[in-house]
């Protein structure tokens, strides 16, 4: 059965280009969200195997997002996706719980690499 | 890229440190091509400034240091070897670089145009590598990992924590070459190995670690209950990693490089791509032992330490005063302690304020070796005293002057080989810049074995000229040089004098409380006499009374005190003058210039001061006694008040101005004019 992923990025543009990456590669995309309310909110919906969390966004970041929703399932796999430059960042999602991150622009090789070690 | 606003500052510090290195080491590599050491520091600036542009997004940048670094890999790997034409090229580069850090700075923009230079760094690098970059790098950077020093400590952590079931690894670790924030992906693997146990020793260390310094390796000592295998699992699931070797190991092991190689064997591998076995071992290089730990700390706020710092040495003088006033014995004990400490403080904030010459210094070997070039002389350039400290703003301003002095020498000094030849003089001329602590003063000095200063060469220059030389001795006549508008240069270069200069340059030395002196002769050579003080805002004074004022002149000016009595003023047109070791040196009453009532019945006094190299005399009332006193900047509000450097506050707390004395001398020549 294929991973159920959670796609979150505020810009479109990103979440198509990951969707084409993920699907192509046999992963299943349960749901997406443009902000971390949006996540949150869509994480307890659609209880993803694995969420794409992008950092900077607005309303709530990626970091809070994650923080919140390690609160509500400490099991989750949080998979940050970062633009350069973030890496303080990148390191407070790693104390939150980050089980990796990927940085942009994204590389499909690596997205799929990333994506496999993290749920395996 | 907002987010990059807060490492702005960071980012062009370690940039200009890094640029400042690179130039540095590129040099002594020209010396001895097949230094190692140097080759690596080399390495690791290159990769460094690399790491950062890239961070920050400055991809032009990034492009250029990812090329250089490529060349050393090449030269690292004795692929490449040295010669002055890459020495040139990467000099080259160097200068790009910093063009487009400049560019940067000012608008945030890179704007340079690098494609040509990449592709000259590309040929040298493909004509020069046989065996290609991938292969290169790969077998360049397999060679083991750079493992930390354990400490004494460490041991008996160690023992206690072996003896309570936990086992020693060492743990090394590489990110991919092309993997973005390597230094969050060690972090990552940081944290998940914390997990499970505990960190003994890294490096680089978990603080350069989180300031995004990595460059693509990291290595441990670790302490965990776990196996090796557990272990391994447990940062599998980590992804853009290149290589993870998890090695059991012991104290005395890991201390002793050979056994650490015997260690070694037992590894493990996670890797990706398979790597050539190599094992975890200890530098062979001896570190430097236990690197100076620093801060980099904002200036302006030493400068508010230094001034809170004077303040209490003000009040502490004022509660001295009291207690003697009162004759309060219970006073005297605690107020010595304090007194001592205050002084402790005082110097302490003084040598926080102090860096050595070499911050000035380490720059000019690059500069003298492409104006050799430029000149086609043959110039040595010989550094001396390069660890004398002196005041932060002394080093900050003293750059220019120096650069002025030094490329004079080259033009103007060095004679050409041929020339120097038919003199007898060796084809290479040597050009010595030094500096050494001489009491609470500092000298710098700059000679050069060339031409010298031709007193009739420069008589003849200063007629043609307009000025007037009648009667000047040669010295007088050498120090024409520092007349504004004078140059002996036959013809402007672009490399010195266009006859604005030498003038500025005593002017700037002036303004930092020193003096500039020549001595040359022909044919044997010049040397300027750089005197500085050794802080700036703490100096020795002379209080004296102008009417009912008191007033600090400093010391520095001052040649000598004499009585003075009104018949000694002699009278010339509307000016006066006075005899002084047989010359005739104008008057100048401060009282005048300054605005004050003369006091009639005092015993006058004389002081001599020296300005540049003319004397005047001073005429002041009353002396009161010598004293060590705290400059205080008068506020923006009196900036316009130029007769004065500033003031101090007095023990009895009674505030004194300082006299620009510089200022009051030429102000007099102002009004005497009218």
């Amino acid at each position: 059965m294929s991973k159920r992923v959670l796609i979150v990025d505020d810009a479109a543009f990103m979440r198509i280009k990951l969707k084409d990456i993920l699907e192509k590669n046999g992963y299943e995309v349960a749901g997406e969200a443009q902000n971390g309310n949006e996540a949150v909110e869509k994480y307890k919906e659609v209880e993803p195997d694995i969420v794409t969390m992008d950092i900077t966004m607005p309303e709530k970041d990626g970091v809070e997002a994650l923080k919140e929703i390690k609160a509500m399932d400490s099991s989750a796999v949080v998979l940050m996706c970062s633009a350069m430059g973030q890496q303080t960042m990148v390191m407070d999602a790693i104390r939150a719980g980050a089980i990796d991150f990927i940085v942009k622009p994204f590389d499909t090789e690596r997205v799929i690499k990333a994506l496999d070690k993290a749920i395996s | 890229m907002e987010d990059n606003s807060a490492y702005r500052d960071l980012f062009f510090e370690e940039t200009d440190d890094n640029l400042a290195i690179l130039n540095q080491e590129v040099l002594h590599l020209e010396e001895d091509p097949h230094d190692k050491q140097i080759i690596d520091v080399i390495f690791r600036a290159a990769h460094t400034l690399k790491g950062m542009a890239a961070t920050m997004g400055y991809e032009t940048m990034a492009e250029l240091t990812h090329t250089v670094e490529n060349l050393f890999e090449l030269v690292k790997s004795d692929e490449l070897t040295v010669s002055s034409d890459l020495i040139s090229l990467i000099f080259e580069s160097l200068d790009t670089l910093a063009e487009i850090v400049e560019n940067l700075r000012l608008e945030d923009r890179e704007n340079v145009n690098i494609t040509s230079l990449v592709q000259r760094l590309e040929q040298v690098a493909e004509g020069g590598g046989s065996l290609g970059k991938a292969e290169t790098s790969e077998e360049t950077e397999a060679n083991g990992y750079d493992f930390p020093d354990l400490e004494e400590s460490d041991g008996a952590a160690i023992k206690s924590a072996e003896s309570a079931g936990y086992q020693l690894y060492a743990i090394g670790v590489r990110v991919e070459e092309t993997s973005m924030m390597k230094a969050a992906r060690a972090f990552l693997l940081i944290s998940k190995l914390e997990q499970l146990g505990d960190f003994v020793q890294m490096k680089p260390t978990a603080e350069a670690l989180e300031q995004g310094e990595l460059d693509d390796s990291f290595a441990v000592y670790y302490l965990s209950k776990e196996d090796k295998e557990t272990l391994l699992k447990h940062v599998e699931d980590c992804s853009e990693i290149e290589d993870v070797r998890i090695a059991e190991t012991t104290y005395e092991a890991a201390i002793s490089k050979e056994e650490a190689a015997d260690a070694a064997p037992d590894t493990g591998e996670v890797a990706d791509e398979k790597t050539a076995g190599s094992s975890p071992q200890e530098t062979a290089k001896k570190r430097p032992a236990a690197a100076k730990q620093t801060i980099r700390v904002d200036l302006t706020r030493l400068d508010q330490f230094m001034n809170l710092v004077s303040e209490l040495v003000i009040h502490r003088t004022r509660l001295e005063d009291v207690s003697e006033k009162n004759q309060l014995a219970e006073l005297t004990e605690p107020l010595t302690q304090v007194g001592r400490i205050t002084t402790e403080l005082q110097e302490l904030v003084l040598q926080l304020r102090m860096q050595p010459f070499n911050v000035v210094v380490q720059r000019f070997p690059r500069m003298m070796r492409d104006l050799t070039n430029e000149l086609g002389k043959e110039i040595q350039f010989v550094t001396e005293g390069e660890d004398t400290e002196l005041d932060r703003t002394v080093i900050s301003e003293i750059g220019e002057p120096l650069i002025h002095l030094l490329r004079n020498a080259a033009d103007h000094g060095v004679e050409m080989p041929e020339e120097r030849e038919a003199k007898g003089k060796p084809r290479m001329g040597t050009i010595k810049l030094s500096a050494y602590p001489e009491g609470n003063r500092v000298i710098i000095s700059l000679t050069d074995d060339g031409k010298g200063l031709d007193p009739r060469a420069l008589e003849a220059s200063a007629r043609k000229k307009g000025i007037d030389t009648e009667g000047m001795t040669d010295e007088q006549l050498q120090n024409l040089i520092f007349h504004p508008g004078f140059s002996t240069a036959q013809t402007v270069t672009g490399i010195s004098g266009r006859g604005v200069g030498m003038d500025a340059v005593r002017e700037k030395i002036a303004s930092l409380n020193g003096k500039i002196e020549t001595i040359s002769e022909v044919d044997k050579g010049t040397t300027f006499r750089i005197t500085l003080p050794l802080t700036l805002s703490i100096i020795q004074s002379l209080l004296v009374k102008v009417g009912d004022e008191t007033f600090a002149i400093p010391q520095a000016v001052i040649d000598k005190v004499n009585v003075f009595e009104e018949k000694e003023a002699i009278g010339v047109h509307q000016n006066e003058v006075y005899q002084y070791e047989g010359e005739t040196i104008p008057l100048v009453r401060v009282n005048d210039v300054l605005g004050i009532p003369q006091k009639a019945s005092s015993s006058k006094h004389i002081i001599i001061v020296l300005i540049g190299d003319k004397q005047y005399g001073l005429i002041v009332d009353e002396l009161i006694h010598q004293k060590e006193i705290v400059i205080k900047k008068l506020g923006r509000e009196l900036n316009d008040l130029s007769l004065y450097l500033g003031a101090t506050i007095l023990g009895d707390g009674g505030i004194s101005l300082i006299l620009d004395v510089t200022s009051i001398c030429t102000a007099k020549r102002v009004l005497s004019h009218v």
